[in-house]
């Protein structure tokens, strides 16, 4: 048995995620409905496209993707900045 | 000298949420059944509005029906407007929440087609993270029901309806079996 470290290589494509809200990496797989699902390797989030849409017909469906979904502001990003913001101020109170 | 009591009354619309469900019909379709005074939005592996979730989970790795919901205005209101549409409060993992997209034209709402569970690619907006409501979805207004053209982003007829607020739930295969937690769908709207 060899020792060799194998490297393992998948094909990514760069789709918009809506919650990333940037371009990332996506995996591909087809699952067991032959619908195709695109996995962001950052945030595990997914785009499924339903079975039978062409090549040209899902890379316009990532561009609709993507006009329809950049400028989300979310709940989360929002509780985060304001953990951000006041994480260096201190307020001391009166008794 | 006598003072004249001047009341001024105010009134509110009355508002609520509405389901359509079964085979397409008619021109422009829309469900063949529809239901009033919706509270939840149970996405469910059948096209109802009454089966309880869990006597129809959505298996790991498929996706729920298309819900094909809207909002109805009636009572007393001169004007609704500067609708908007968003998923604004609860979490999901290894699953992802499809919506309508922005109303910026009268073409831009959905028609109804008898729900399924492939999946919607007319649903283009990502609404898996709560978002908050001032970054949602423009809602449009009309006459006579949700499938019905002539939708603008105010509406003066009594009573008026929302386009459609379609949402499909779509599952990943390692999506945990079980009851999600609860999310929050916000339909804010300004009356006068």
């Amino acid at each position: 048995m060899s020792n060799e470290n194998k490297k393992i290589q998948q094909k990514t494509i760069d789709v918009f995620c809506a919650r990333c809200q940037t371009d990332t990496a996506h995996t591909g797989a087809v699952d067991l409905n032959g619908e195709l699902v695109f996995t962001c390797i950052e945030c595990g989030g997914f785009v499924k496209v339903p079975a039978g849409m062409t090549a040209s017909e899902i890379k316009a469906h990532f561009k609709e993707h993507k006009e329809h979904n950049v400028g989300q502001v979310s709940v989360q990003g929002s509780i985060d900045t304001l953990d951000e913001v006041m994480g260096d101020v201190s307020v001391e109170q009166e008794k | 000298m006598r003072l004249n009591k001047v009341d001024r009354l105010y009134y509110a619309a009355t508002f609520e949420f509405q389901e359509d469900n079964g085979a397409a019909a008619g021109s422009p379709t829309k469900g063949t059944t529809r239901t009033a005074a919706r509270t939840e939005c149970n996405w469910k592996n059948i096209d109802d509005s009454t089966t309880a979730y869990s006597s129809s989970p959505i298996t790991a790795g498929n996706n729920s029906y298309t819900k094909f919901q809207f909002g109805k205005f009636s009572g007393t209101f001169n004007q609704i407007s500067a609708g908007l549409y968003a998923h604004t409060a609860g979490t999901l993992t290894n699953m992802t929440l499809k919506h309508q997209k922005a109303m910026t034209a009268d073409t831009d709402n959905m028609t109804y087609a008898t729900p399924a569970t492939a999946a919607n690619s007319n649903l283009t907006v990502d609404g898996t993270t709560a978002i908050a409501i001032g970054s949602g979805v423009a809602v449009w207004f009309g006459a006579t029901g949700p499938e019905a053209t002539g939708k603008a982003a105010s509406m003066t007829t009594n009573p008026c309806y929302t386009n459609w607020l379609s949402t499909q739930l779509q599952t990943a295969s390692n999506a945990a079996a079980g009851d999600i937690p609860s999310q929050t769908l916000t339909l804010q709207y300004n009356e006068n």
